[in-house]
């Protein structure tokens, strides 16, 4: 049997069918995985041994007696700004400290009745506001690759969990690029999806109108199986709509050939790194030789799209945020004198330093006397941010980009200097400000400057709303051809 | 010499009845519940909770607007306004901002003069009674009794909060707030008015017609005693009559009774107007202060100025889409109206011939007025004005005894139909109508069948009246010759003793006749 460490799902799927491991033996090489790494990656925030056990005796048995769901005995990670019923669902915050939600959504309804099974929660920056994991109010989550390194993110929990063979897959969200940026870092597969494909209630929110979930896994076959279980409308999400869900390992195999494929000149900027320019042109190379026509484009308001992003998203944090009050939930002052206090400690000592920053950004954007010239005036560049990929769509099918100018920087470089961090999302933000899928595929490795090891490279494929089968299949044509989804770290 | 007048608008917040709340299915009938137990993620405003509008929300509140004959725009969307209060459980209210479901709408309202106000019951702590200090009150003034029409600017829909209740604990005399989530979320439609109003009258009179079509359309019970129906009122004085100049403006918010509302409106008129006498400070932008009505006290209280107003941050709800309002099926919710009361009453004026007094009545509350149709039937004019008699006169008495409504009685229309059937056929006598009147409400006995059952018919029978009819002759011997000599008046005395003799049950012509017939002919 291959390790865990480079199990797949549909390997682990086609083993759990044939009898040839449990489902219990799976989920306790992810115990002691977890056990044996996770004091030095900080990648799981809560370890559910006794759940995870009993949820994997439990999907045996229905594996025994053939009624199994499609990822029936997958052992998976959960992002921690997902509530799961009765576990602690904090998204990484103090401010939801000894919050055991008591719900959870459709994305983890779907997941459980699937057959997965539920090892704990992944680190995220806190409420995912952030591109590098610092932000988790419960320590910073290591890059496997090097260790002295961020793994990305948000979903650095989630990524680092999938990278490092903890979990066969992990549960993410993206809001300016929280999946895709740490898959990247991090050499896995990320799926943004289409704003809307899997719905968001039961997951706690950043920025609702940029928010979307998906998965981290290490290959795209296997995410297809993923966002198979994952993708649908539900009634509780008024923003999911009734578009019908392909069968998408179906549609996986198809060739490429005759594929257009746009390559954003905005994209290929002054300060990008020249070993991920160079690994992103390759994989390009890789598809043009296969058949797809590669053709020139511009988006010419990308540039536009971080200040625009960090206008809109503040704005919806500060109000998302509104209601972590300790009143209902979570810990609040007991020494306050009065309401204003009471408010000003509970949520002053509740929430980390980044999550004040975006609250205030926020808050002054949207008040009045502002709201026009900031709020208002960033939502109409959103809709030329739409249009430049509605253009590009007219002309080509899929549009190939670096998913970050950069590999995964040092832990605390970026953490005095927010714009710097900020500009980590700038290849990832806009797709997110116009609602369409990415998918992250590693695709080969770099070494920047003071690197000790190379680190992973992610390219991204973007397409328009609900194309997530036509990503995966370039994603799949280009992983049937080349072997970086292979390549695993040693963690040192 | 000033003249003082006023310049007042309302916000009028109802509850709209529908069986689930705004933006969850919980249920929104939570009168009498245990506290927090109507909830669920989205209304507690749990992490990760989404809302989902309440279709039946959306088609009440457009039903309402094109009863204030409002319109109705194609586009229209959800906003948050955000604040902070213990009570808003996510920090911020799904409302609507700048594109409302209904917006432009008017009511035509008849100023009468408050009941309460007629009391002279408001003097403020200067020992003034309002009404008497600015031009347009009171009922003597003409302007009064004219039908004014009153713009409404607008009328949106939203969420309401949750209940904060502020407790002290008996022993320690620590003061502590609960919350109770049950109301969190409970669609709420606010209807904002031009500040057209004048005098307390039009306002009260606004308000009330504004609850009575809610109530019409079946789009909110309204009931205040539960909270259904609140008022915020926008008051300034204009001293001259200019409208264009005028004092600070003052909302004072939250009153939730009709006499609150009338009470807070004269206070803050004799206050303004004090104020102005002694500054003289007007309105400049910005000047806007929020008072609360303390009902005890009688008074109003300073809360916040302008400057210490929220900012509440309105965007667009994200979490929702904008509404595309479908023209036709707004259309199709107009022509599905019911008639409101204005319609009505004038129908009931033409159809049923009755006066308009008592037509307003009558409508006043629809229950009442399909009761009065149903007794009516198809039996005309005439008959239906006995019925109205019947109604707005010893009906209502006897109602009022027993403390119920009429609705709510045991009183069938047919009864009341019976019953004014039985004397216009001579059956029974008005008097005895009126006597067993409390049983047949009380106990909700036909008429018919208790006049059978104690027989209370008229004697019409000559051959049992001669008895009474010559006991009666023997007995006023006095006003017998009275009646001889010419005095025919007096023989009503006479009837008036045989009705005596049987108890009522004499039909009363023919008694006349059969005493005419027995002092004249002999």
């Amino acid at each position: 049997m291959k390790s865990i460490v480079e199990l797949t799902v549909t390997e682990a799927l086609r083993q759990l069918k044939a009898k040839q491991i449990s489902a219990v033996e799976l989920t306790e090489e992810s115990l002691s995985a977890i056990e044996k790494s996770n004091g030095k990656l900080n990648s799981f925030l809560t370890v559910e041994k006794d759940l995870a056990l009993m949820m994997a005796a439990s999907a045996d048995a229905q594996i025994a007696s053939g009624e199994a769901g499609p990822l029936c005995g997958i052992p998976i990670g959960i992002k921690d700004c997902f509530n799961v019923e009765d576990m602690l669902s904090r998204s990484a915050s103090h401010i939801l400290e000894g919050f055991h939600s008591p719900y959870e959504g459709p994305a983890i309804e779907r997941l459980r009745a699937a057959g997965t099974v539920f090892l704990g929660k992944t680190n995220t920056d806190e409420f995912t506001c952030g591109a590098s994991t610092e932000n988790s109010a419960y320590g910073t989550t290591h890059n496997p690759w090097d260790l002295e390194r961020v793994p990305g993110g948000s979903s650095g929990g989630s990524a680092v969990a999938v990278t490092a063979g903890l979990s066969l897959f992990a549960t993410a969200t993206d809001t300016g690029g929280s999946i895709r940026q740490p898959a990247s870092f991090c050499g896995v597969v990320g799926l943004k999806n289409t704003y809307g494909r899997v719905p968001r209630f039961g997951v706690m929110p950043m920025a609702s109108s940029l928010d979307t979930v998906g998965a981290i896994s290490k290959t795209v076959e296997d995410m297809a199986l993923i966002l198979q279980v994952m993708a649908g409308a539900d009634d509780r999400d008024s923003t999911t709509p009734e578009v019908a869900v392909p069968d998408y390992s179906q549609n996986l195999k198809a060739p490429v050939r005759g594929l257009k494929i746009g390559i954003p000149k905005e994209y290929f900027i002054e300060g990008i790194e020249a070993g991920v320019e160079k690994a992103v042109r390759q994989a390009v190379e890789e598809l043009q030789n296969q058949g797809a026509e590669i053709v020139e484009i511009s988006l010419p308001h990308t540039k536009y799209a971080i200040p625009v992003y960090y206008l809109v998203a503040p704005s919806e944090i500060s109000s998302n945020m509104a209601r972590f009050d300790g009143i209902r939930y979570g810990p609040s002052s007991d020494t306050a004198e009065d309401l204003l206090d009471y408010y000003l400690e509970t949520r002053g000592t509740g929430f980390g330093p980044e999550l004040k920053r975006r609250i205030m950004i926020g808050t002054h954007v949207l008040s009045s006397g502002y709201y026009d010239a900031y709020y208002l005036k960033a939502q109409k560049v959103r809709t030329l941010i739409c249009r430049d990929f509605d253009q590009a769509f007219g002309k080509v099918d899929v549009i190939a980009a670096p998913t970050s100018p950069t590999t995964a920087f040092k832990i605390g470089e970026k953490e005095q200097d927010p714009i710097s961090m900020y500009l980590a999302d700038i290849f990832t933000a806009p797709i997110n400000l116009a609602g369409i899928p990415a998918l992250n595929v590693p695709c080969g490795f770099s070494r920047p400057e003071g690197a000790a090891v190379d680190l992973p490279v992610g390219i991204q494929f973007i397409g328009p709303r609900f194309s997530e089968d036509c990503l995966l299949q370039v994603g799949y044509a280009y992983q049937q051809a080349t072997d970086w989804h292979l390549k695993r770290p040693v963690i040192g | 010499m000033s003249k003082n007048i006023p310049i007042i608008g309302l916000e009028i917040h109802t509850q709209l009845k529908t069986v689930s709340k705004m933006f969850c299915r919980c249920q929104a009938d939570y009168f009498g519940a245990e506290p927090n137990t109507h909830t669920c993620p989205v209304c507690l405003g749990l992490p990760g909770a989404l809302p989902v509008a309440n279709q039946k929300a959306i088609e009440q509140t457009i039903r309402v607007g094109l009863a204030l004959n409002c319109s109705i725009p194609e586009e229209s969307k959800f906003d948050r306004k955000n604040y902070f209060y213990p009570d808003l459980v996510k920090g911020y209210q799904i409302s609507q901002y700048d594109q409302p479901f209904c917006v432009k709408g008017y009511l035509e309202v008849d100023p009468s003069p408050s009941a309460e106000l007629a009391k002279g019951g408001l003097a403020s702590p200067l020992g003034i009674v309002a009404r008497e200090r600015h031009a347009l009150a009171g009922g003597q003034n003409p302007l009064i009794s004219a039908r004014v029409r009153i713009g409404i600017t607008r009328a949106h829909l939203e969420e309401d909060t949750a209940k904060s209740l502020h407790e002290t604990d008996p022993k320690t005399g620590e003061s502590y707030t609960l919350i109770d989530c049950n109301k969190s979320g409970i669609p709420l439609l606010e209807i904002v008015s031009d500040p057209d109003m004048h005098t307390i009258e039009e306002a009260s009179a606004y308000a009330r017609k504004v609850r009575q079509i809610v109530r019409y359309i079946g789009a909110s019970d309204a009931d205040m005693d539960k909270g259904q129906l609140r008022f915020d009122i926008n008051v300034s004085i204009s001293p001259d009559g200019d409208f264009s100049k005028y004092t600070p403006i003052v909302e004072v918010k939250n009153l939730n009774s009709f006499i609150a509302l009338e009470k807070a409106l004269a206070y803050e008129i004799d206050r303004q107007i004090t104020q102005y006498e002694a500054t003289g400070e007007l309105y400049t932008a910005g000047s806007k202060e929020t008072r609360g009505w303390d009902d005890v006290k009688g008074v109003t209280v300073h809360q916040r100025s302008k400057e210490e107003a929220n900012d509440y941050r309105y965007f667009p709800e994200p979490d929702l889409p904008p509404v595309h309002v479908d023209p036709a099926w707004v259309a199709k919710l107009h022509s599905e109206l019911p008639e409101l009361p204005e319609a009505k009453k004038d129908r009931f004026v033409e159809q049923y011939g009755l006066k308009d007094k008592d037509a307003v009545i009558l409508v006043d509350e629809q229950a009442n007025a399909d009761w009065f149709e149903s007794a009516v039937g198809d039996k005309g004019k005439e008959f239906a004005q006995e019925v109205v008699k019947w109604l707005n006169g010893d009906i209502t008495f006897v109602l009022r005894e027993l403390e119920i409504e009429l609705t709510a009685s045991k009183l069938k229309p047919e009864y009341v139909s019976e019953l004014v059937e039985l004397i216009r056929s001579g059956a029974i006598s008005g008097k005895i109508a009126k006597d067993i009147l409390p049983e047949v409400v009380r106990d909700g006995v036909s008429p018919v069948k208790l006049v059978e059952d104690k027989g209370l018919k008229l004697v019409s029978d000559t051959g049992i009246l001669d008895k009474a009819v010559q006991e009666v002759i023997l007995e006023n011997a006095a006003v017998v010759e009275q009646i001889r000599s010419g005095k025919e008046g007096a023989i009503m005395f006479l009837v008036g003793q045989v009705m005596k003799k049987t108890r009522g049950q004499a039909n009363p012509p023919v008694v006349q006749e059969l005493l005419r017939q027995a002092i004249l002919s002999s």
